[in-house]
């Protein structure tokens, strides 16, 4: 529970700084941005009304407090090409990137551990050798090339799944393939490493000595200490998952924040764009938090440090 | 087991697939889904086009760009400050409700609003007064007379009191109603049985949005998409054309693209350096080759079919000959040992396609002695330093041509920015002159003859050399009937296409 609470103290520094960060991003742009987002034919006026509402008339200082405060109240002003609130734009987009992030996680890790697990049992064998090769192939494939490919074979040839859209469960299938493939293959290699790793120590070679029949001994006691960099790996990968996915999103017609993020950069909208990044920078900042919680469940020494 | 599933699968996956639009809906692949469903603040092309299916206006534009009543029955001018409108009778919102002149004079007043923040606001002039008399007739009263005023009358109608929630529930008098819009998924649109020129044969229109080229062709492929409309990158055309069930077809556009010439610059000041690099440019190379055709070459901005087009302007044929003489008369002698007679900078956003079209300039003008640096920079800086005429040369696209009163926005000596698009600081008296009388003058005929002179004299002195109008391309499901592809991409012709087999 200590543990728990110094982890939640320690987030704080971090949002601090991801919000100062996002907050300068509106600063950095070259150019002045309210031309930028009103375009060519907006008059004067606009563009001071623009100014005004962006509080960009203000001191830098005297922004930043009415940002934060805003922050605060969990206000993100409004986009300006729907004017709509930021966080109800964000928020609608939310649920397809979570069904798509977690079908993705899902399908690598149901597929990558086991895998791994027999890999590394049955090392040099045809089985690891496949997974390898596999595995090579996973993390070299770009999904901007794997995506259109699933969709011809799969959607154009063999005619069993939608081409694009979010229509019912069997439109996730694809997007999240294309999207748990290269993840898959990292996990996998990661598992099987892990696992040689872990077979090698004393307490294994104690486990066979007991007369442990060897699939308890990988599942059971290998797997348990192989897990520590896998569940890493996973927490990344979620944060990433989580904070949108840019090509897959766009390839499949996905409506998730990472197209959001897109179409918010085309149309120049930098509030949007502002809570976009301040989303992506928040799931990297919470994946690591349950990173952080699930080490301390896997592994009693982190616990007892504090 | 594995047998079971194999076959099983796809089963099971169709049974969990939403059931497919109603036949005879007309589903569009569109890149990205409107901004905002409101009318008066509707500035991307996406929102104008769903906008344009959803509300009626007084007046729209025919695929000649010619204006043509719509909701209006007629329009008189009782003097060059009073214009008279009469609407059609019997016109209802999707609502239900009766659309009259009450509904007219709240929108218009509602764009021209000070607080407005509607990109419509400068089409329609100073506005003094709007009075609705009676609830088909409307009179607006102007501060001083401004001719593109008619022009202006093509926003889409509300209904009197609409606000912000338009933007999300849109209520209009158009051919179809608003059902439901998903933004990054579809917008779903269903037939107006009440629309002023009776119902639409199609039963709907799905604005499916696709936001990957190649899967909007794959979705066409498919048929689960009837109608993608450009852009479509010239490269796969020849794909397309050999697809089963698709075909695909172009018409004239109204976006034209130009070379942007800064005239205080000392060197490109002189008119004689601006006509060779015109000539130097090998527009016909470039639109054959880099644009496949999807471009014609054009000496005015006024392109065609617009009815203000003026025809036989001064023509600046691709000849590197007459760029050097040019040169030399304009002081700028071959320097010979391959030194370049003259050094220009020109800047680019990062755009790949623009990139690669300022490289073929460059090349173009090397091949007559001009060097030139190309300067490709993002957007935000790259349109900062265009505003703030930080330029020697750079290239842009006027987007969606309509009424020449553009060019008093983009010559007029008064147009500097940020007042107007005057980039180049070009001042002439002359030209001045015309574009000032071409507001005055309400009469059409004395309109298109102030507006020749002006292009006349353009093409004359050019103040920015103008390159081609793109063309408009759609691929479309051959059982679409009855779509017309408009200069400005207008998608007014759905009001009456249908699916063949769909009704």
């Amino acid at each position: 529970m200590r543990y728990l609470a110094a982890r939640l103290l320690l987030l704080l520094p971090t949002l601090f700084g991801v919000v100062t960060a996002v907050f300068l991003v509106i600063h950095l742009i070259p150019g002045d941005p309210v031309e930028a987002m009103l375009g060519e034919t907006a008059v004067a006026a606009e563009k001071d009304a623009l100014r005004r509402e962006l509080g960009l008339d203000r001191p830098l200082l005297a922004q930043y407090g009415g940002y934060l405060a805003a922050l605060a109240r969990g206000d993100l002003g409004a986009s300006i090409s729907t004017r709509q609130p930021v966080l109800g734009e964000i928020a609608a987009r939310w649920p397809a990137t979570l069904e798509l992030a977690v079908a993705a996680l899902l399908l690598a890790a149901v597929t990558a551990v086991p895998l791994g697990v027999l890999a590394a049992a049955r090392r040099g064998g045809a089985l690891d050798n496949a997974t390898l090769f596999f595995s090579l192939i996973g993390v070299a494939v770009p999904s901007f090339w794997l995506g259109p490919l699933l969709i011809i074979v799969f959607s154009i040839g063999l005619a069993w799944l939608p081409v694009s859209g979010r229509e019912g469960i069997a439109s996730l299938i694809l997007p999240a393939v294309t999207l748990g493939a290269g993840m898959a293959a990292i996990l996998l290699r990661l598992t099987r490493s892990a696992v040689l790793e872990a077979a090698e120590d004393d307490y294994i070679r104690a486990a066979r000595a007991r007369g442990l029949p060897e699939w308890r001994v990988y599942l059971k006691h290998a797997l348990g200490n192989a897990l520590l960099p896998v569940v890493t790996m996973m927490g990344l990968q979620l944060g990433a998952l989580l904070s949108g996915t840019v090509i897959t999103e766009t390839i499949f017609s996905w409506p998730g924040v990472g197209r959001l993020m897109i179409e918010a950069i085309e149309r120049r909208d930098y509030p949007l764009v502002q809570g976009c990044v301040l989303n992506i920078a928040l799931c990297y900042v919470f994946a690591n938090f349950a990173v952080d919680i699930i080490y301390a469940w896997l592994d009693p020494r982190i616990r007892l440090e504090r | 087991m594995k047998r079971v599933i194999g076959i099983l699968l796809p089963f099971w996956l169709a049974a969990c697939a939403p059931a497919p639009p109603p036949a005879n809906t007309l589903v569009i692949g569109v890149e990205t889904g409107p901004a905002t469903l409101d009318p008066r603040l509707a500035t991307d092309a996406a929102s104008v086009n769903a906008c344009r299916l959803i509300y009626a206006p007084l007046f729209r534009r025919d695929e000649q760009m010619r204006l043509v009543p719509q909701s209006a029955e007629k329009l008189a001018w009782k003097d060059p400050l009073t214009c008279v409108i009469t609407l059609r009778r019997g016109l209802r919102f999707h609502t239900g409700a009766p659309l009259t002149a009450e509904d007219v004079r709240y929108t218009l007043l509602s764009i021209v609003d000070e607080k407005s923040a509607s990109p419509l606001k400068s089409s329609l002039g100073e506005v003094a007064a709007v009075d609705a008399p009676d609830p088909f007739t409307l009179v607006v009263r102007l501060k001083k007379p401004f001719a593109p005023f008619n022009a202006g009358l093509t926003f889409g109608i509300v209904p009197r009191g609409a606000g912000e929630e338009l933007a999300r529930k849109p209520v209009g008098a158009g051919p179809f109603r608003f059902i439901s819009y998903e933004p990054g998924e579809r917008l779903t649109l269903a037939r107006n049985l009440d629309y002023m020129d009776g119902a639409p044969r199609l039963a709907g229109v799905v604005l499916k949005i696709v936001p990957d080229e190649t899967v909007r062709l794959l979705e066409l492929k498919k048929h689960n998409v009837h109608l993608v409309m450009n852009p479509i990158t010239p490269a796969v055309l020849p794909w397309l054309a050999v697809q089963k069930g698709i075909v695909v077809k172009d018409a004239p556009g109204a976006n034209v693209s130009y070379i942007g010439v800064n005239m205080r610059d000392p060197a490109l000041k002189n008119s004689l350096v601006r006509r060779a690099i015109a000539h130097a440019i090998d527009r016909g190379a470039i639109t054959a080759r880099l644009l496949k055709g999807l471009a014609d070459t054009t000496d005015t901005l006024i392109a065609p079919p617009n009815p203000f087009h003026a025809t036989g302007l001064p023509q600046r044929p691709f000849s590197p000959e007459t760029a050097k003489r040019l040169l030399d008369e304009a002081g700028y002698p071959d320097p010979g040992n391959g030194h370049p007679r003259l050094t220009l900078t020109f800047k680019t956003s990062k755009n790949p396609t623009r990139r690669t079209q300022a490289e073929v300039f460059a090349e173009n003008l090397a091949r007559v002695g001009i060097a030139v640096e190309i300067k490709s920079m993002e957007w935000g800086s790259f349109f900062g330093d265009i505003k703030s005429g930080n330029f020697q040369l750079y290239s842009l696209t006027w987007v969606g041509i309509a009424d020449p009163d553009i060019l008093h926005f983009i010559f007029h000596s008064s147009s500097l920015p940020p007042a107007g698009a005057n980039r180049g600081g070009y001042a002439n008296p002359a030209l001045d002159r015309l574009l000032e009388e071409g507001r005055a003058t309400a009469d059409e005929n004395g309109r298109k003859r102030i507006y020749d002179e002006a292009q006349r004299l353009l093409a004359e002195e050019l103040p920015f050399v103008t390159l081609w109008s793109g063309r408009n391309v759609a691929a479309m499901d051959t059982r679409l009937k009855g779509f017309v592809i408009y200069p400005d991409e207008s998608l007014d012709s759905l009001a009456t296409a249908w699916l063949e087999g769909g009704d």
